[in-house]
């Protein structure tokens, strides 16, 4: 019985099963062998059981199938598609009596069927040779691989329909899959280099336009909670591709249809994209190939040197000349590019100096931007210089401090950037500490405002001692030393009721001083107890501060660890206080009755009762002595319950 | 009947049909020739479907063409570029063909194994031009078209088989009533195979007619008169040459006509000799501003 449909021809299908025999071949003999023979190997020497089977399973679709539906979907499109690229092809077929939806939903289907077809025989002969598996995780593993080669088969039949030139579709295709990405990260990098305190994230906003970076970013393997198997994540995301690559496959379709016959060997066949194809293809070289110029041209020769809006309006004109020239070549199939186009070139370098120029004025106030203290509803500062970011509410009433800090660093901003390029040397009479300082606010409004300042917050006189730098150490120590910030920064450590303290352990530096302690456990609550009322008084310090206060012979460094654990998550925190030998703190650790193993020689009475680490003998014994500790060594087991000590919380 | 009713065709601003017009009648042979770029091929490609037009009606039998699967399953195409799926062998293509046109005559291609001496198994872009000419031929016959379209067809063929290749399409128009358009610049080739000719140029027919209607407009004239040369501006006189006293005209209108008024003159001798098509074109375009020095080989 024949097929009676306009949109299906057997004939062509038989011939694109047969032209494109070596590649889907490729695509079934790689999946057989790691579905069948390494999985088959897997499943009858390791004998691995059927968590274990699937979450190789999943592995391989997530890491493999990801690769081979992106690179076999897209090359068996171009292929089954280069008919469209040459006068005598595309003649034969389209004089032929078979309607051009016949001939692209024919192909279409060719590529889905040879990568489907193979995959589901792979996946029953997988079920023969890895008999731990259970049948569910074949089926999510053809159900993912089934998602991903739509949609890239959607994605390539648009590349290849837009195109008219062997191997165009194919390599646009291939750029498409990264471009969106790359061309955010030099943007990225340009907008931090450039305008002053800007900040940008790890995240992508164009990362679903790059879609096999998004892939593997937002999809993965996990075990399941009760430990009993592993799921793929990101099923959603999936079927979002999924109905994606029917959308564009759709699109395809559309570009098929309203593509005329003589527009073969043209770059892109599609009139209405060329003016897009030109532009983008300019700004795109502009931003890519401008960050690679300034980098090769400027950076790299300058070494460390304040950043040239100059240089770098110089490596993007000429990137982005390059590009349209490139473009316009691409287009017109000529050399002889320059006569008619120069106008359009010089438009779009004009354009490209004006957006450095815009960078460089900062016309649209991005560096000068300081929010309203009514409309802030949060804000966090970060210094390396105190290991937590102070978190600063409204309630508080320093978030004129935060602004203040904001608009110092602002103001100073000539300052900073002339002396930071000659930090390291004693020029002004001073070498310059810089520091970090993030400012991130969280509006009202819900959105953010996130900066990064390198401020000189430290510098050195020629004697080589430390001063604060005035101008910013005053406010960021009002900000970071607010009870209400040390409380927000400390909660773990006064959450006793969540929070188990795992370990307690002193430094003592100076004078005659060198050495280590650990302390009992039951010791554990009072020492988290007098942390509150040091950090209250002064007489507590946040952070390691090795050089010894005025008077202060030397100074105790203490390091407490504490563990969250629901079910088998862990959350580890680590804190550093330094304290003060004098105050009550500094007495709790200053009493031997309280160490159980110490090493060096210690500022400390009643030691006797305590465990020298420096006796070999007791070394032997103790297993823990010099050891750090490591969360891993309680992976699968429960916490110790001599570890939990609740108190109520004075404060 | 095909007909092509005021059809343009622009490619990035040029407009390579103006206009035009065409109609081949069914089971004729109809020339079409021009010179280089006049839209010969460009027709031909609006006929089979391969091109769009912008504007007018490309018909045949009364319907578009244009992704009629009804119609193209009527009509088969030789291009003056022969297309074979790389490594396809005659063998293949057939295979290909019988797939795509139901009345594939597997038996004519039998048959017709003697006419083509192909290596039906060696893969067709291996083989000269004119082996892919005689191959595209051997193919294209055993569709058993009712319209066979033929762009540039006998290039690269030698004589012997462009005999063979023309007695195979004339039988088929004589026994099927096959309607056969082909584009060439060999008007000499046209003038033994052609009832209808149309004349292209600027993407434009300048003159579509039968080839006796056309011979029966024009007459090549010998003439040697007695004395002085009478007036003869009673004629249209499109061309005249001259070796010794005798003088060669070439004279718009009929036989009859031109007789009568030279018998009129009283010449010392007068004959008439056929024209060719190659001659028709030159002096019936002649005084126009068109390029004909590539009309004709």
């Amino acid at each position: 019985m024949s097929l009676k449909t306009s949109f299906f021809n057997p004939t062509i299908a038989k011939k694109g099963f047969k032209r494109t025999m070596p590649l889907w071949l490729t695509h079934a003999v790689i999946w057989v062998l790691v579905m069948t023979v390494v999985g088959g190997n897997l499943a009858k020497y390791y004998d691995p059981g059927a968590e274990e089977m699937g979450n190789f399973i999943l592995m391989t679709v997530y890491i493999g199938g990801t690769l081979m539906a992106a690179f076999f979907s897209g090359a068996l499109s171009e292929v089954l598609s280069n008919y469209l690229y040459s006068p005598s092809s595309i003649g034969f077929h389209h004089a032929l009596p078979i309607k051009r939806e016949a001939l692209f939903f024919t192909n279409y289907l060719t590529v889905l069927v040879v990568l489907l077809v193979p995959a589901a025989l792979t996946g029953l002969a997988a079920a023969v040779v890895m008999p731990q598996a259970v049948g569910g995780y074949l089926l999510s593993w053809f159900w993912i691989y089934v998602r991903m080669v739509v949609f890239f088969t959607g994605f390539a039949m648009v590349c290849n329909h837009i195109t008219g030139h062997v191997g165009i579709g194919f390599v646009l295709y291939g750029i498409l899959n990264f471009a969106a990405f790359l061309v955010e990260g030099c943007l990225k990098f340009i907008m931090s280099h450039f305008l002053y305190g800007f900040t940008v994230g790890y995240d992508y906003v164009t990362m679903p336009f790059s879609p096999i970076i998004n892939i593997y970013a937002k999809c993965g393997v996990v075990c399941l909670e009760d430990g009993m198997g592993y799921v793929f994540t990101g099923q959603g995301y999936l079927n979002i591709l999924l109905a994606v690559g029917l959308v564009l496959a759709a699109a395809a379709w559309m570009f098929y249809r309203a593509r005329r016959s003589e527009d073969s060997r043209e770059i892109i066949s599609a009139h209405t994209l060329r003016p897009v194809f030109k532009y983008a293809f300019t700004a795109g070289c502009a931003v890519v190939l401008g960050v690679i110029f300034y980098f090769f041209f400027h950076e790299f020769r300058s070494g460390d040197s304040a950043p040239s809006v100059a240089a770098f309006a110089v490596a993007t004109s000429v990137g982005g000349a390059i590009g349209y020239i490139a473009a316009e070549m691409l287009l017109k199939k000529s050399m002889k590019v320059l006569k008619r186009s120069w106008k359009g070139l010089a438009a779009a370098v004009a354009v490209i100096l004006l957006c450095n120029g815009a960078i460089s004025l900062d016309v649209f106030g991005v560096v000068g931007r300081i929010p309203d203290v009514d409309d802030i509803e949060s804000a966090t500062v970060t210094n390396y210089s105190y290991d937590y970011g102070a978190v600063v509410m409204p309630e508080d009433g320093i978030l004129d401090k935060v602004v203040s800090l904001h608009s110092t660093i602002l103001e100073n901003k000539e300052y900073n950037e002339s002396i930071y390029y000659d930090r390291y040397s004693y020029e002004n009479g001073k070498r310059y500490s810089f520091e970090s300082i993030t400012i991130e606010y969280k509006l009202k409004n819900g959105s953010t405002i996130n900066r990064q300042y390198y401020v000189p917050l430290y510098y050195y006189d020629k004697a080589d001692v430390m001063h604060t730098n005035e101008v910013y150490g005053t406010l960021i120590d009002d900000i970071f030393s607010d009870p209400n910030v040390l409380m927000r920064a400390y909660a773990p450590v006064w959450d006793v009721n969540n929070y188990y303290t795992t370990g307690a352990y002193c430094d003592f530096y100076g004078g005659a001083f060198n050495g280590y302690a650990d302390y009992d456990a039951a010791v554990y609550a009072k020492i988290r107890q007098t942390i509150k009322e040091g950090l209250m008084d002064g007489t507590v310090k946040s952070g390691r501060n090795y050089g010894a206060d005025e008077g202060q012979p030397y100074v105790i460094v203490l390091r407490l660890e504490l563990c969250k654990q629901e079910g088998y998550d862990r959350d580890v925190r680590y804190y550093d206080f330094t304290v003060a030998p004098d105050s009550p703190l500094g007495a709790i650790l200053l009493d031997g009755e309280n160490i159980s193993g110490y090493s060096g020689d210690l500022p400390v009475k009643n030691l006797d009762k305590a465990t020298s680490y420096d006796d070999p003998a007791a070394a032997e014994t103790d297993p823990t002595v010099g050891q750090e500790f490591d969360a891993g060594e309680l992976d699968g087991e429960p916490l110790p319950t001599t570890a939990v000590e609740p108190v109520q919380d004075p404060v | 009947m095909i007909e092509l009713k005021n059809v343009t065709k622009t490619f990035d601003g040029f407009r390579a049909l103006d206009g035009l017009s065409l109609t081949v009648p069914t089971g004729g042979i109809y020339g079409l020739v021009g010179p280089n770029g006049s839209g010969k091929s460009t027709a031909i490609r609006h006929i089979t479907g391969i091109y769009r037009q912008d504007e007018g009606d490309v018909l045949i039998d009364g319907q578009n063409v244009y992704e009629n699967t009804d119609i193209k399953r009527r009509v088969a195409y030789i291009s003056d570029d022969v297309y074979a799926f790389l490594s396809a062998s005659v063998k293949d293509m057939k295979d290909f063909y019988r797939g795509i046109y139901p009345q594939f005559d597997l038996k004519r291609f039998e048959a017709m194994k003697e006419a083509f001496p192909i290596d039906e198994k060696k893969a067709i872009r291996h083989l000269s031009k004119g082996m892919q000419k005689q191959a595209a031929f051997w193919l294209a016959m055993c569709c058993r078209p009712d319209y066979l379209i033929l762009d540039e067809p006998v290039d690269g063929l030698d004589p012997v088989m462009r005999r063979r290749v023309w007695s195979i399409i004339m039988g088929d128009v004589a026994d099927h009533g096959t309607t056969v358009l082909v584009s060439s610049h060999n008007l000499r080739e046209l003038e033994d195979v052609c009832d209808h000719v149309g004349i292209i140029n600027h993407g434009k027919v300048l003159i579509e007619r039968s080839l006796s209607e056309l011979q029966d407009n024009m007459v090549k004239a010998q003439v040697v008169f007695e004395g002085e040369r009478p007036d003869l501006s009673s004629l249209n006189i499109l061309h005249q040459s001259a070796v010794g006293r005798i003088e060669t005209l070439i004279i718009k209108g009929s036989q009859e006509e031109i007789t009568a008024k030279m018998s009129a003159l009283r010449p010392l001798f007068f004959d008439l000799l056929p024209l060719t098509l190659e001659e028709i074109f030159i002096y019936e375009l002649g005084g126009d501003e068109y390029e004909l020095k590539d009309v004709v080989l």
